[in-house]
């Protein structure tokens, strides 16, 4: 019986395509040159309670524009905007975000590919800084890089990403002394298409479903968690994206403002932009 | 008396080149792009290489990640531009397979045709004459897999690896199919 589920699963594996639109992550593939890409990311964290930590927060949500831009086939920009209650009872502007990626190693095989990226990046934020949780999407201000693989085969995308992250003087706030600065983080991010099994037209609507673990430690603080980020995407017309995801803390210590989220992106691509 | 024969004698030149030129010629390609499997990534490959003016109209079987190009009637074609954008839209060309309308020309092993300025070498055939439509397959690197170059890199002459030659723009390197 075993063997059958086995067999099973790896037969439904042969049927399927491999994706890397990640929507927790970014892989080491980039946009077309000359395209671009306008996102509206929602981050929604339901109600929060952790006794031990004296954390005790009401439903958050996260409104983030983004502006993707493919600078030449090697090179590619996000520009983020933030705004949220997620430091205080209303809601407010927080911040903004540049991102860049430089795609430096590509092996391409018909339906298949290995590519190694690195990327940095830098985000000026004016939250409180009350948590432990580095993020440079959002709460902390800060810069940070790392490298992105992501090898693409016909049934199955899996990218790895290793990171680094400096947190800084938010532009309101200043980190205490006992606040961590560096953070260190790690993902591997899975991805299959499961429909169309064949693709025969351009407007046909893909289904992919991806899973994704994320992890993120603090050496200074010995703090540590993993996530892990389950997401289904729909593609429409070959250009427009939408992304439902959900991240749960699998385990961890780190003192942050959630250890659960709700995720929407819409996304449109505008191809030969400029 | 003079002028007027060797004006008819250049004008059936020029209608003679004229009339070679306008039967031989590219008339379609097949390409398939490599690294790629979403349709997403196959809309943006065909997105780019709709840019080129020299493209009539493209047809795609996204199963294959493969396009059938058309060209213009005309228009000088450049291979290396078609490479160009899908390295443009973030792949590589696995192969690329053009269709050429070949007016008796006799060929053999490291024969050079001129055509548009840009010079095509004969790889790996047997003695031949080529008359209409004729399947050419390009060889030089970025146009095939690494494997494939490696193999023709082994009985190839140096213009194989630079592509170029005195007083020609470019060296595409063909075989058959």
């Amino acid at each position: 019986m075993r063997y059958f589920i086995a067999f099973y699963f790896l037969f439904f594996l042969s049927r399927l395509n491999a994706q890397e639109l990640y929507v927790s992550t970014e892989p080491a593939s980039n946009m077309p040159s000359k395209s671009i890409g306008i996102r509206l990311n929602n981050e929604i964290m339901p109600p929060y309670t952790n006794k031990a930590q004296g954390v005790n927060n009401a439903l958050m949500y996260r409104i983030n524009p983004e502006v993707m831009i493919g600078i030449s086939k090697r090179w590619m920009a996000h520009i983020n905007l933030y705004a949220s209650n997620m430091h205080q009872n209303s809601y407010k502007f927080e911040g903004a975000e540049i991102y860049a990626k430089f795609r430096f190693l590509s092996f391409d095989q018909v339906h298949s590919h290995f590519r190694v990226a690195a990327y940095g990046k830098a985000s000026l934020i004016n939250n409180r800084i009350q948590y432990n949780d580095i993020n440079l999407t959002g709460d902390n201000s800060g810069v940070g890089g790392g490298i992105v693989a992501t090898q693409l085969i016909h049934k199955l995308a899996i990218s790895f990403t290793g990171g680094y992250a400096r947190s800084m003087n938010n532009t309101e706030n200043s980190l205490s002394k006992f606040q961590p600065k560096d953070a260190l983080n790690y993902s591997l991010s899975f991805g299959v298409l499961t429909f169309p099994i064949k693709y025969t037209g351009f407007n046909q609507p893909n289904l992919n479903i991806y899973i994704e673990f994320l992890g993120k430690a603090n050496p200074a603080t010995n703090e540590q968690y993993v996530d892990i980020a389950p997401a289904i995407q729909v593609i429409l017309k070959s250009r427009m994206r939408i992304d439902l995801g959900y991240k749960k803390q699998l385990a961890g210590n780190m003192l942050r403002i959630n250890t659960q989220e709700f995720f929407v992106r819409l996304e449109y691509n505008i191809f030969n932009a400029y | 008396m003079e002028n007027k024969v060797l004006k008819s004698v250049i004008l059936s030149l020029f209608s003679l080149i004229f009339i070679t030129d306008a039967k031989a010629q590219f008339i379609k390609a097949e390409l398939q792009a490599s690294g790629l499997t979403c349709s997403m990534c196959s809309f943006a490959t065909q997105k780019q290489l709709k840019t080129l003016d020299f493209i009539d109209s493209i047809g795609t079987d996204l199963d294959h990640t493969t396009f059938m190009l058309y060209f213009k009637k005309g228009k000088e074609v450049s291979l290396d531009m078609i490479k160009k954008r899908v390295e443009d839209a973030g792949f590589s060309v696995a192969s690329l397979k053009v269709t050429y309308h070949f007016d008796n020309i006799k060929i053999e092993n490291n024969y050079h045709y001129e055509y548009q300025k840009n010079l095509y070498h004969f790889m790996d055939v047997k003695p031949q004459t080529l008359n209409g439509n004729v399947l050419l397959k390009l060889i030089d690197k970025g146009f095939v897999t690494d494997k494939e170059y490696r193999k023709f890199l082994k009985q190839a002459t140096p213009c194989y690896q630079t592509g170029k030659m005195p007083d020609v723009n470019r060296v595409y390197h063909v075989t058959l199919l």
